[in-house]
């Protein structure tokens, strides 16, 4: 089972900054480094509703499950 | 965060009070035995009570007095470790650590602390009922192991701060991990 966080996807298409995403949602660039690396153990509903507010996205186009067992 | 203010300030009240405890306990120990010879004829009074096992019927020799000193240090030097680990609990509080594992090491300090305590408090009343009354005529020289009220009361709250360090030790657990929810 893997999720693949395709954060940085979005920030290209949408031609946004991490910067400006990270400014919005209130939080540290870093932090939004740890959730495009995948490095967290969870997002919170408050932090995805404000990161697809912001990019105008569906969480779908963030988030995506591969199995990886296939 | 007023809550976090408010704890910070009383924080750094008691670690203030706890800076000025760990070198009062031995210097009032200190002098206490030094004047000992002045002090014993009010003890066991209303006005000055004071936890000894036996009070002495005629001034203790300086040997007599040191060795009291080094007894009552048994139970003192717990005291002052329980305070040491007091003063750091404050001073974590005060940087805004609360759960974090030196504050869980702090409370698992002071519960030993307090049920070592007890014993290094038997043991030194013990050692102390020789000592205060080693100069006695025959007859009159005493060796008592007692264990009060107390005692039972320090022993049940060693626990009682013990069992809060391991539940301070799951509330660790839980504020790591939900430092990694973002």
């Amino acid at each position: 089972m893997t999720i693949i966080i395709n954060l940085d996807v979005m920030l290209a298409r949408r031609k946004v900054k991490s910067k400006d995403l990270a400014e919005f949602v209130g939080i540290t660039e870093q932090n939004l480094s740890l959730i495009k690396t995948g490095k967290v153990k969870g997002l919170r509903l408050s932090t995805m509703d404000s990161i697809c507010k912001f990019l105008g996205c569906q969480p779908g186009d963030i988030l995506e499950y591969r199995n990886s067992d296939v | 965060m007023e809550n976090t203010r408010r704890i910070q300030v009383i924080s750094r009240l008691g670690r203030l009070i706890c800076t000025v405890l760990v070198f009062l306990v031995p210097v009032i120990s200190a002098f206490f035995w030094v004047y000992f010879n002045n002090l014993y004829p009010y003890m066991n009074t209303e006005m000055f009570k004071v936890s000894l096992p036996h009070v002495p019927i005629h001034d203790l020799s300086d040997m007599a007095r040191f060795m009291g000193f080094i007894v009552s240090l048994l139970p003192n030097a717990v005291i002052i470790y329980g305070i040491v680990k007091l003063r750091r609990l404050f001073s974590l509080y005060e940087k805004g650590m609360i759960f974090s594992k030196d504050n869980v090491g702090c409370f698992r300090g002071m519960g030993w602390a307090l049920i070592v305590l007890v014993v290094a408090g038997t043991v030194s009343s013990t050692l102390l009922s020789v000592v205060l009354t080693f100069a006695n005529p025959p007859g009159q020289r005493m060796f008592t192991v007692g264990i009060g009220s107390g005692d039972f009361t320090t022993l049940v709250l060693g626990l009682a701060v013990l069992l809060v360090s391991w539940a301070m030790d799951e509330g660790r657990r839980i504020a790591e991990e939900q430092e990694q929810f973002i």
